[in-house]
């Protein structure tokens, strides 16, 4: 309680323009919103630039955060949208007048990075990116945010019916991709 | 709405797996990730910074549509006067200079000089000098880029002249059409003359991966490289070429002399999300190149 009062405090200093209140608000939540945007996106480099887009998104509209919800539902929120805009544009990425080659797998990978590829970490992360964004967004706040349906419906707007069928969904699709990987048995796809 | 048994089941099996893959362990951003955002904040307070991110986004909803506008309006009203059937001033140009004399006399004066063999020649050269300047500044300007498309040129040739074919058709069709409403006005004139200007640039660019396509193939190396060289340049000199040929005998055979060579290329651009994503074998080579 005391905790949510001293953000209270540092969230009203932001709006007041303090730079520091505002610094420290995203030293809480940075791994968060990195997290958020890494498992959405896929990319450590590309997650990085989202977590600053997001944390200036919240900034300019931090006077439209209402103190009745959680801070961090809201970050998520702001988070979310971003991250599925971020992947709807990627269609026009290639307008860029940019001379930068996005990182490309090479088909012939060396042992080290076969080696890599193996963990199971590795596996869940890219079973994750197979899915459809919009359920992937869901799977990403229910398991690494682990927000419950109602803050995921305040999150993405859904109602929870939407959210418990994508949920439903995102599980069986993510288990069907880690059972083909060899990471889980066949009951848990059948269940 | 209640999770079913199987879904609540479903629910924590995958938790479990993810949690015993260590999959739900979080990723550490870099250490200077909040130090570099709080120096990329707005130096006001977030209620004026949200009125001024306002003012920037009407301003560019306003500029785009105006753009859409300048377009747009002249190619309607020039699709109403080609339903009239009332006379274009293209038309009525060609009207009043086929009534006067001096101006034919002006013309018929215009093409013996374009006719004449020196005057051929050196529109040939120009041509020809043109190009090898427009395909070398594109190269560098975009050397990476131009370099993967072209390794995809490579890797898939056949495809890329199926996909460019067939972009370039679309491209010639559609501007086509735009730019005959679009000359059906006197208002239209100046737009439809940067629309032309517009279509030309993705053959460019086409031109531009064919030459680094070439390049590699022209030095006898099997891998492409990122840097443009010599190798680049030469071939960008011969693409030159047939244009610059056909350019002394008809003018009106120089685009699409240029677009059949262009074709390929804005292909590979297409198959290779302009240059930006690609797997190739050629890749690690590249790279290193």
């Amino acid at each position: 309680m005391a905790e949510q009062g001293d953000e209270l405090a540092l969230i009203s200093r932001s709006i007041d323009g303090d730079h520091g209140a505002f610094a420290q608000l995203m030293e809480r939540y940075a791994v968060a919103v990195f997290n958020l945007a890494y498992r959405m996106l896929g990319d450590a480099q590309e997650a990085e630039d989202a977590s600053q887009e997001i944390f200036l998104r919240a900034y300019t509209n931090l006077e439209r955060f209402d103190p009745a919800r959680k801070f961090s539902t809201w970050l998520l929120t702001i988070g979310s949208n971003f991250c599925i805009d971020r992947l709807r544009r990627r269609r026009f990425a290639w307008l860029t007048l940019d001379d930068a080659v996005a990182s490309v797998p090479s088909p012939a990978r060396g042992p080290e990075r076969s080696a890599l590829e193996r963990e199971e970490r590795d596996i869940v992360q890219r079973a994750l990116l197979q899915l459809p964004p919009a359920y992937r967004e869901i799977a990403v706040l229910r398991y690494w945010n682990d927000l419950s349906y109602e803050e995921i419906g305040q999150a993405t707007g859904l109602p929870e019916s939407t959210i418990k069928t994508r949920l439903h969904r995102a599980r069986r699709m993510l288990a069907e991709a880690l059972r083909s990987e060899g990471m889980v048995a066949d009951e848990l796809v059948s269940a | 709405m209640t999770d079913s048994p199987s879904d609540e089941m479903l629910d924590r099996a995958l938790h479990n797996v993810l949690a015993r893959a260590g999959a739900l362990a979080p990723r550490r951003p870099t250490a200077d990730l909040v130090a570099r955002t709080a120096h990329r904040l707005p130096r006001t307070t977030p209620r004026l910074a949200a009125r001024r991110a306002a003012v920037r986004r009407v301003l560019v909803r306003s500029v785009m549509t105006l753009l859409l506008l300048l377009v747009a309006v002249p190619a309607v009203a020039g699709a109403l006067t080609l339903v009239r059937g009332a006379e274009t001033p293209l038309a009525r140009l060609a009207g009043v200079a086929g009534q006067s004399d001096a101006r034919t006399e002006l013309v018929a004066a215009t093409m013996l000089r374009l006719d004449a063999p020196l005057t051929r020649t050196l529109l040939g050269v120009l041509l020809w000098l043109g190009q090898v300047i427009a395909t070398m500044l594109v190269a560098g300007l975009w050397p990476r880029r131009s370099a993967l498309a072209g390794v995809a040129l490579l890797d898939a040739p056949v495809r890329a002249a199926a996909v460019g074919m067939l972009m370039a058709g679309s491209l010639v069709i559609g501007a086509g059409a735009l730019l005959t409403l679009l000359a059906a006005t006197i208002a239209g004139l100046p737009v439809a003359l940067v629309v032309l200007l517009l279509l030309q640039a993705p053959f460019v660019l086409g031109i531009v991966v064919v030459a680094r396509a070439l390049g590699p193939r022209l030095a006898g190396r099997t891998v492409a490289r990122s840097e443009v060289d010599l190798a680049t340049l030469a071939a960008a000199a011969l693409l030159a070429l047939p244009a610059a040929v056909a350019g002394s005998f008809s003018l009106a055979a120089v685009l699409p002399v240029l677009y059949l060579l262009a074709a390929p290329g804005l292909g590979a651009l297409i198959l290779s999300r302009g240059g930006m994503r690609y797997t190739s074998r050629y890749y690690s080579e590249m790279q290193n190149g």
